[in-house]
């Protein structure tokens, strides 16, 4: 068994028992990349030799007997819309092609004080609008189970590269399933965590009332480790919550007993594939044979959630990218004849037309006379849809409904026709505007290829979330298997 | 419901966005299906919901004086600078 196959805590324990070194860990992944990036597309960017400078400081630490952090020397790769000092960070556009941060986000600077080699940045539809990582100025990536196919969106780079175990570790960024949806299309361990648990300092803003920075790892165990070490409050960024945790990673618990599962019916109903259906209710009669209570719960408007998402995020997306004006930083065209022409020659130049056609969107649902139709009303409907899951989850601990309607779909099947890519993400944009965490975890497959359930908890209740699927993990033997490449 | 030409001209304006006149019409289609997607939040009666904007705000740091960043690390990704500063077209009359 080659290193990169191993857990990133089984390499951890190896590593405290001296049995191999950080350099040997980091080297075996970045030589797992270097056979197999060719025909994934996994990321824009790769920093071999500084991930190497970090593994050897690492190791030297261990040489001296200093105490290593729980992550220290196992490598992570960033989606590129989270911000690098000194490593350019594109988000996927052409209009920060040249973008060089002068600071580290937040969960940077985490990693780092862990000691995490940074392998590289990932891939994402361009400014993470997207469900299948088409969207990206620069280069397709392919689904590490059937290249043919994508790895979902718009954190695709970052779920390929953990699920082709290029590393053991990487984060995404998550608006309305950018997290969720892929690990569920590669068959790796996705969480979005509850507005406010991750900080978003260093995140390149799409909505803000949404986006979240979350972990993918390929077990439940790892996926905690690194949700432990980037969550938690920060003065950088006035939307994170001041909420002091527990490591839960250390303290995960196997048993369901006389827990409450929901089924919200309105998540198995029409749109949603019969086999990833019978996969779900499968998951679920699990869970019932290890002792839990399976109920019916109903989530009315739950239909409107999608309309609702594309007013707020496209609203909210046209606002934060007015900063893109050819000014300050990022691309400006070379053709203008004044301020006002350079600012439209370098945006319509700079951006992709999906990025266009959502600040379109954006503008026009904010626009006079549209205001209130549109964009009041959404914010009236996210109100409503709050209510709506407080009331199921005072009756449950946990809700358990499918991530995606489908399977990966194949390159090029959805990417002519906006609005059948927008009902790929119907399973997980309400989730976003209720605040609430969800974590993803493989449940099986459908037709050889990967499938994961998503578990859907009360607001900063991401520990029970974790313990719900550990026992799942460890009762039933699914999870990740290592693609053959 | 129809979006017309002089509409997209209008928000595109409003983005500081520009549409080539050969894009109007797939982009015009492609924003009739979504706004028809979204309208259907219309039909729903919401008027015993009120909006919440309260129970979303910010959380506050004391407002004390800290080193900032450096001025070449501002400026380091401005695509034109002069003497310390971005540059742009001239926007005032002579």
């Amino acid at each position: 068994m080659e290193l990169y196959e191993k857990m990133g805590y089984e390499l951890r324990e190896l590593m405290d028992k001296k049995e191999v070194s950080a350099r040997e860990v980091t080297e075996s992944f970045l030589a797992r990349t270097d056979a197999v990036e060719g025909k994934l597309g996994s990321f824009l960017t790769l920093l071999p030799e500084e991930a190497l400078k970090t593994a050897d400081a690492v190791d030297k630490k261990a040489a001296a007997g200093e105490k290593l952090s729980p992550l220290a020397g196992l490598p992570i790769a960033i989606k590129d819309c989270i911000c690098t000092k000194d490593v350019r960070t594109t988000c996927a556009s052409k209009i920060l092609e040249n973008f060089i941060p002068p600071y580290d986000a937040t969960v940077v600077l985490r990693m780092k004080e862990q000691g995490m080699p940074i392998i590289g940045k990932t891939n994402l539809d361009e400014f993470a609008m997207g469900s299948s990582c088409e969207n990206s100025a620069y280069q397709k990536t392919h689904n590490p189970y059937d290249l043919s196919r994508v790895p979902g969106g718009s954190s695709g780079g970052s779920a390929a590269a953990v699920a082709a175990a290029q590393v053991p570790f990487s984060v995404g960024s998550d608006t309305g399933g950018s997290i969720r949806q892929p690990a569920c299309l590669t068959g790796i361990v996705g969480l979005k965590p509850s507005y406010g648990s991750v900080s978003r300092y260093g995140l390149v803003a799409f909505g803000s009332s949404l986006d979240q920075v979350g972990p993918f790892a390929r077990c439940v165990k790892d996926n905690a480790m690194l949700f432990d070490a980037i969550a938690g409050p920060d003065a950088m960024d006035a939307t994170s919550a001041r909420i002091n945790r527990t490591p839960i990673a250390p303290n995960l618990k196997v048993g369901v007993k006389g827990l409450k599962i929901g089924l919200p019916k309105e998540f198995f109903g029409e749109g949603i594939d019969p086999e990833v259906r019978a996969l779900i209710m499968a998951a679920a009669e699990e869970y019932r044979k290890m002792g839990a209570e399976l109920l019916e719960v109903d989530l009315p408007f739950a239909e409107y959630a999608l309309p609702t998402y594309y007013i707020v995020s496209s609203a909210e997306a046209s606002s934060n990218l007015a900063r893109f004006d050819g000014v300050k930083y990022g691309y400006r065209s070379p053709n203008f004849e004044d301020l006002n022409d350079l600012y439209f020659k370098s945006r319509s130049e700079g951006f992709g037309p999906e990025v266009r056609r959502r600040i379109m969107l954006g503008t026009y649902v904010l626009s006079s006379g549209y205001y209130d139709a549109y964009y009041k009303r959404a914010q009236l409907m996210r109100e409503k849809l709050k209510q709506v899951y407080n009331a199921a989850l005072d009756r449950c601990d946990v809700l358990l409904t499918p991530t995606s309607p489908t399977v990966a779909f194949k390159l090029g099947e959805k990417e002519s026709d906006p609005l059948s890519m927008y009902l790929s993400d119907i399973c997980t944009v309400s989730i976003n505007m209720v605040e609430l965490p969800a974590l993803v975890v493989p449940c099986g497959m459908v037709n050889g290829l990967p499938m994961g359930m998503q578990l859907i908890g009360r607001k900063y209740a991401e520990e029970t979330l974790y313990n719900v699927a550990y026992t799942f993990e460890q009762t039933t033997g699914l999870g990740w298997v290592c693609p053959t490449l | 419901m129809k979006i017309t030409h002089d509409e997209i001209r209008h928000v595109a304006r409003l983005a500081r966005i520009e549409i080539p006149e050969d894009q109007f019409d797939k982009l015009a289609q492609d924003m009739e299906n979504i706004v028809d997607m979204v309208a259907q939040l219309q039909q729903v009666d919401l008027s015993d919901m009120e909006l919440n904007l309260s129970a979303q705000c910010n959380i506050f740091r004391e407002d004390e004086p800290m080193p900032s960043m450096p001025r070449e690390a501002v400026l380091q990704n401005a695509p034109a600078k002069e003497a310390g500063c971005v540059l742009v077209p001239r926007v005032m009359e002579e």
